[in-house]
């Protein structure tokens, strides 16, 4: 099990998000946003559970929702789920939504693409996902 | 009017601390008051981000409580700080309906230690259900930084391209 100081996880999390600090790691733990740390011998310290969680919360926080319905929906999440969600945290980079192009191919299938992509290479991308969505084979 | 005050925390580290201190405005109907202004002094060491309900706030600091009773406020600690006993002088002014012009001050003390003297922390859950409604960045304790983004016009080429050359303002 890898443990973190609050301060590792700190600096761990600012590589994706540079707003995330120590002061905030410690008092989201103070009043519960995240897990309980957990102890390893006598320390208490914090795991990749942690990390998944604060990236979770960082988010879906991007998105408007309060401190308070993030804990209720992260409440019954699996931790796959939860990571997940993290794992989304570079799309909501202001520089990404504000340059990249989105195109919802289908309610469910949504591409957003770089500008440094080519329009033709864009267009290729879009009319392949298409087709495989509609169970055509090029 | 009675002014109200409570910390999420009973005390916070004097380096790289954080807490939330929520002022609330009672005892009287908030018709009865108008142009309420408050200001907060920070004493050397702590810091504070702007509100976090949205109230409107000057770059000195003062704020107008225009529709809201309360006010959420992020304080913190950077570098370290000697222990102790910290006071934050709340003033706060209002015209009643009354007496043209009513002022309130008082200070609010707060007790800055050690990380290791923090297992005696008491957290004040409604302060914290409070921070927890507040939409956005709660607890970020970064300032915004103003971002200049230029977003390209869209320029379409079809039958009604020359409306767009018509119309098109260029910043």
């Amino acid at each position: 099990m890898d443990t973190y100081t609050a301060k590792q996880i700190a600096e761990l999390i600012q590589n994706e998000d540079p707003a995330m600090n120590l002061r905030t790691v410690r008092y989201y733990t103070q009043i519960g946003i995240i897990p309980p740390l957990e102890l390893a011998g006598n320390k208490r310290v914090y795991t990749n559970t942690h990390v998944q969680y604060l990236r979770a919360i960082i988010t879906l926080s991007r998105t408007g929702e309060t401190l308070a319905a993030i804990q209720e929906k992260l409440k019954n999440l699996s931790m796959e789920e939860i990571e997940k969600i993290g794992d989304q945290l570079h799309l909501f980079k202001s520089d990404r939504v504000l340059e990249n192009e989105t195109h919802q191919i289908t309610g469910d299938v949504i591409i957003t693409l770089s500008p440094r992509i080519s329009a033709e290479l864009k267009q290729k991308v879009i009319d392949s996902v298409s087709m495989l969505l509609r169970g055509e084979q090029k | 009017m009675i002014l109200e005050y409570r910390l999420a925390k009973s005390i916070m580290e004097n380096e790289d601390g954080l807490n939330h201190l929520w002022i609330r405005l009672s005892g009287t109907d908030p018709y009865d008051r108008k142009r309420v202004q408050m200001n907060i002094n920070m004493p050397d060491g702590l810091l504070r981000l702007p509100n976090l309900n949205g109230c409107s706030e000057d770059p000195a600091g003062k704020m107008e409580l225009a529709q809201s009773d309360d006010i959420l406020l992020e304080v913190y600690t950077e570098d370290q700080v000697a222990c102790g006993v910290y006071m934050i002088s709340v003033d706060i002014s209002y015209l009643d309906v009354r007496n043209p012009l009513r002022m309130m001050l008082i200070a609010i003390p707060v007790r800055l230690v050690t990380e290791d003297e923090m297992d005696g922390v008491v957290i004040d859950d409604e302060v914290v259900n409070r921070l927890k409604q507040l939409k956005g960045k709660a607890a970020s304790n970064e300032t915004d930084e103003i971002n200049v983004f230029g977003i390209r016009p869209i320029s379409v080429k079809n039958e009604f391209s020359f409306l767009e050359q018509k119309y098109r303002i260029d910043y």
